[in-house]
Order: C-alpha cells, then structure tokens, then sequence
C-alpha cells in the first residue's frame, strides 16, 4: 500500500488517505471512453462528489498536517 | 472461467511480467494476464453486471495496480473499466499499441508522488478577495502584483522539488491557498526527492503539506489521440 506522510490523527489519516487514492483512481490513469466499456456510467457523478470533499482540506489546518518520515 | 460477463481491466505492463499466483482483485476474482506482443493486460472476471465503487473495490482495484508497479512498470487503468469481453480487450490492446508501448517505455523506472501545498497566509488571500470584490479601487496591475506576491512561495517550492523530479503537473485551488501537485520522480531519485519534501516543511513554515507516495504513474500518461 502506499506511504502515507501525514500524520493527521486516526481515522482521517485513512481518509485522507483513501481520497488521494480516489482522486488518482478515478480520473487518471488509462480512460477508455465510448462504446467500448460497460461499466463506467457513475463514476463521473460521484468523481464530482469526491472534488468537493477533497477542497475542504483547506479546512485541515486544525489537523496539523505534517510529514513524519 | 466465465467470461460472459465482462473482464474488468487493471493495468498495462510489458509481455515479460511474470503473474505471481494469488493476486486476486476486484471481487475476489484471480487475476490472469492477456497477452498482444510486447504488452500485457493485467485482468479478472468480472461474472456482474454493476461494479460497484466502495472502498474494498478501490483498494483491491489499487493493491493490483501496485503488485505490478514492485517489479515493472505499470500503466494503471481507470478504476471501474469493464470490457465487454477477452476480445474487446485484445483489441484495445491491438488498436492502441503504439500508444501504450510509447507510454510504458517513458514512464517505466518512474513514481508518482503527490503533493498538496497550503498557504495558510491568510491575510494575503484575504487581501486578493477583498481586492476581487471591490474591483473598481484596484488596477489589474495591482492585481497581477498581488497575485504573483500570493504564488511566489509555491514557485519557490515547486522549484526545490523539481531538482529530483523530472515532470510536474499542478491543479491551483482557491485562488492559490492550495496547490495540488503530481511530480514525476526515477526511482534511483525516491530518496532524494523524499528529503527535498522534508526541506520544503522546514523552509516553508507558512504551509502545511500532505505528501503521499510513491504512487503508480496516474497523472503522466499522454491522452490517446485517434
């Protein structure tokens, strides 16, 4: 799994974690659209979703964000 | 193995990845590899009709992904995408060749690393907005001067960590207050780059980071032109 630096204290370490993971997964990489998918109808609702979860990182300053390795 | 279904896609990695038994991803299902020429599709079954995104699905999708990126480069597909069938996905692989073997030969010895930059030099944001709103008492220049005064420390940052990267792209949120960054970084350059991350926390109190990776190259990949 990936190395996460920020110490952000349990459980949003894992979620922050987990968004960074779903920022990557859903929009980057290799994107086959048109006809040739079957199954890729949602993600871009719940992509936009997603994009108004991770701007509130802004508010994370309470967190106290830092790199630990 | 039925494959009526569908064949759920992972990743793109050369012909000579060997499949280590037992990775299994999305539904638990094995994964098997589809090969045309000098390529390999990283695959599964996938026997329903809906996939579904939850977490365990993003994260069996991902630990594949990165089974891969330990001992190969990797392309990593999309999450979520479903061929109708084997020969859907061999076509892809046909008609796209040229595409991925360019993409794999550039990326492969390279990481992802993912770095999100936030001023929390209030004062100056609230300067710019206060300025944005009362647009009649400010001149573009001062504006322009503002703003360059707002993203000169990302500069600066940015400019630290390019010396162990060897690309960047960044996405500017909220008029400058964070800058999410994607630096691509060769694998002999990981530890130097990590130490730059370390110095830029030192050099620049006003921020704070959240810096994740190393990650399969994601934000990289050139689009595919037709």
């Amino acid at each position: 799994m990936v190395e996460i630096y920020a110490d952000i204290p349990f459980p949003n370490n894992r979620d922050v974690s987990l968004l960074d993971l779903l920022d990557k997964v859903l929009d980057k990489g290799i994107v086959i659209a048109g006809d040739l998918t079957i199954a890729v109808a949602d993600v871009d609702l719940i992509y936009l979703g997603l994009r108004l979860v991770l701007t509130s990182v802004e508010n994370l300053e309470s967190c106290q964000i830092r790199m630990v390795k | 193995m039925d494959l009526q279904q569908g064949v759920y896609l992972y990743c793109v990695v050369s012909s000579t990845t060997i499949l280590e038994q037992g990775k299994n991803g999305v539904g638990d299902a094995p994964t098997f590899l589809l090969v045309w020429q000098e390529l390999a599709l990283v695959c599964s079954d996938f026997p329903s009709k809906q996939f579904e995104i939850n977490e365990e699905n993003v994260l069996r999708h991902e630990q594949v992904v990165e089974s891969f990126m330990e001992v190969t480069g990797v392309l990593p597909v999309r999450l979520g995408t479903i061929l109708p069938s084997i020969e859907a996905a061999r076509q892809f692989l046909k008609t796209r060749y040229d595409w991925l073997i360019s993409n794999l030969t550039r990326l492969v010895g390279k990481v992802e690393y993912t770095v999100r930059a936030m001023t929390t030099q209030v004062d100056l944001h609230k300067q710019v907005n206060c300025l944005l709103v009362q647009q009649d008492n400010f001149s573009g220049k001062d504006y322009l001067y503002l703003k360059r005064q707002l993203l000169a420390p990302f500069a600066a940052l940015e400019q630290i960590l390019m010396q162990n990267a060897v690309a960047i792209v960044k996405d500017v949120a909220h008029v400058g207050s964070i800058v999410s960054y994607a630096f691509l970084v060769d694998r002999a350059k990981m530890e130097c780059f990590e130490r730059n991350c370390r110095k830029i926390e030192r050099e620049f109190p006003d921020f704070k980071f959240l810096i994740t990776g190393p990650w399969p190259i994601y934000s990289f990949i050139e689009p595919y032109n037709q």
